[in-house]
């Protein structure tokens, strides 16, 4: 028995294409296009005895069996896209029973897939992560250089007290100095995006992750990595690291309504 | 050459941060769903060892 292993949505004119194409997917699957009305769904037959729900939940955790398939993954809609010009990209783990559930997932809300594709058509996104070091202060205030004058001054009882409270003002302007660049980092990239997207944050690693954010542009305008070097640069003098990846297809905005 | 990103291209930990960021898709009768707790989980450790690991390979390269 095998399952039907969804990539994305594409147009269904774009059916033929990607049929013809014969892309390899995961595990060397051969993808093909499920046509329903004007959708297609990219997909490939994976064995069910290696992709139902008990051992994908526990495959899915090991990052050795999970890399390969990701970027299966990731390079079939990456060139569907090619193919297609507009996709919604699914997330990874997308399975159905066969093609009747498959047509049955294009037929449902289809306006709204419609909508979505025409939106994201010659769109991508890209994610960018502003981090500094949790021991970094990012800016010196001037309350803080006057405490630390007045503690080099003091007797060990006083200063002992001076600085727990240097403690509790030092992370106070962290996190003001964090709220700030992030704003000013979301400001820039909101210039340059359709759409941006906060996304949440770990925290509690030895980085403060003070912005994530996915945003949405077309996907050849080189103003997306201008804003993002003009950020790296500006918020770099200032103790912050920016990371950046994309152009991807739009799995956030994809599956944001 | 394709102007949209290639997995060769891009760290494992974008890959998965994008891949899997919503948890693993589509509940119901006719999907097969993978809990979304844990993939939430895995998602922000592989994002912290990432961003780690992303300092030291930065900090090598300003050496």
């Amino acid at each position: 028995m095998t399952l039907r292993y969804v990539y994305s949505i594409a147009p269904s004119f774009s059916a033929p294409d990607i049929d013809r194409a014969a892309l390899a997917g995961i595990d060397d699957s051969r993808v093909r296009a499920i046509a329903e009305s004007d959708l297609a769904a990219v997909t490939s037959d994976l064995p069910e005895d290696e992709w139902r729900d008990d051992v994908l939940n526990e495959r899915i955790r090991d990052l050795e069996w999970l890399t390969p398939r990701a970027a299966a993954h990731q390079e079939v809609n990456a060139r569907a896209l090619e193919l297609a010009g507009a996709l919604i990209p699914l997330s990874f783990g997308a399975l159905y029973r066969g093609d009747d559930r498959v047509r049955e997932m294009l037929r449902d809300d289809r306006d709204a897939k419609v909508r979505k594709l025409d939106e994201l058509r010659g769109k991508a996104e890209w994610v960018v992560t502003l981090t500094r070091d949790a021991g970094d202060v990012p800016l010196m205030t001037a309350d803080l250089v006057a405490l630390d004058r007045e503690i080099a001054a003091s007797d060990p009882g006083r200063a002992y007290l001076l600085e727990k409270r240097r403690t509790n003002v030092a992370t106070a302007a962290a996190e003001r100095a964090d709220d700030d660049a992030a704003r000013r980092a979301l400001d820039a990239l909101a210039m340059v995006s359709e759409r941006t997207y906060r996304e949440p944050v770990p925290r509690g690693g030895p980085d403060v992750v003070a912005l994530r954010v996915s945003l949405l542009a077309p996907r050849s305008d080189p103003s997306v990595q201008q804003a993002i070097a003009r950020i790296t640069t500006e918020l770099g003098d200032e103790g912050y690291r920016v990371h950046s990846s994309g152009p991807w297809p739009a799995y956030r905005f994809g599956s944001l309504p | 050459m394709s102007d949209v990103t290639t997995t060769t291209e891009v760290a494992l930990v974008d890959l998965v941060d994008r891949l899997l960021s919503r948890g693993v898709v589509l509940a119901g009768g006719a999907t097969i769903s993978v809990a979304g707790v844990d993939l939430i989980e895995l998602r922000l450790n592989v994002v912290l060892a990432a961003v780690d690991a992303f300092d030291r390979s930065l900090q090598r390269s300003q050496r």
